[in-house]
């Protein structure tokens, strides 16, 4: 029997390879696609994260 | 972090005081962060510059793609170790910030005060790794003005976020915990949507890596 949090870390672990595989299957057959998305996931996407630190930082004690 | 900021509206009577510290928080907050980016952009800078004088062009050809796949396999690290599958070292300076502070320089003092360890992000127990990975990326980017906009946006952030939060306490002037309480439930929801963040920030890195 798997308990809650327990199956909640193993859907984020296989999320993460899911998301990892799709991303790597889109770069195999579409070259191009990080050459439009480029200058967002280098410099915005840190700045969501950023952002995103800064809301969580309100839930600690 | 949040009980110890309750200091912003303890020593606050009226409206105008609350506002002042608040501000006064929010400024000092948000520039050590602003300078915490700075300098790690400016270390960045530096090791750049000592790699372009050290090695050959061909050399840092291959060093370069090398140090982004490096931060994409910390940042995937740091995101396992949020999840507690592998542990890693949490550097910090101090475990928290002090509680006097406020008692000592309430209520603008110890606003500046508490604002400006807390915008260095490493003056209390870090829950999320997500830090560390914006902190790595200053470092790997080494743009002295990215780096000051990234940490600043974390720290602006962070600090505006108090906010409300101090506004419920200030006016019902009830214990902090009582203000935030449901956002204390909240934490490890948080922790998972940062995890996610990173994982798809890596990948992209990765992505990005083999697209070139």
């Amino acid at each position: 029997m798997i308990s809650k949090p327990q199956s909640i870390k193993w859907l984020i672990i296989s999320s993460a390879i899911f998301l990892i595989g799709g991303w790597a299957t889109f770069v195999i057959h579409s070259s191009n696609l990080f050459t439009f998305t480029r200058p967002a996931i280098m410099a915005v996407f840190p700045l969501v994260i950023a952002a995103m630190v800064g809301v969580a930082k309100t839930t600690t004690p | 972090m949040i009980c110890t900021i309750g200091s912003l509206v303890k020593g606050t009577t009226n409206r105008r005081r609350w506002l002042l510290a608040i501000s006064l928080y929010i400024a000092a907050c948000s520039a050590t962060s602003v300078l915490l980016g700075v300098f790690l952009s400016a270390g960045g800078y530096e090791l750049r510059r000592l790699a372009h004088a050290l090695f050959t062009p061909g050399l840092l050809s291959v060093l370069s793609p090398l140090l982004m796949v490096v931060v994409s396999v910390v940042i995937i690290a740091y995101a396992l170790s949020d999840l507690g599958i592998i542990p890693l070292p949490r550097p910090r300076v101090m475990h928290e910030v002090p509680l006097n502070w406020w008692r000592w320089w309430q209520p603008y003092g110890g606003a500046l005060a508490y604002g400006a360890a807390l915008g260095l992000g490493l003056t209390t127990e870090i829950y999320f790794s997500a830090f560390y990975a914006i902190c790595l990326w200053c470092l790997a980017r080494g743009d002295l003005i990215y780096g000051a906009f990234l940490m600043g946006t974390y720290g602006f952030i962070r600090a505006l976020t108090l906010v409300p939060a101090t506004r419920v306490i200030y006016n019902d002037r009830r214990d902090v915990r009582w203000g935030i309480h449901h956002l204390l439930h909240l934490q490890e929801t948080a922790r998972l949507i940062l995890v996610l963040m990173l994982v798809l920030f890596a990948a992209c890195l990765l992505g990005l890596l083999l697209s070139s």
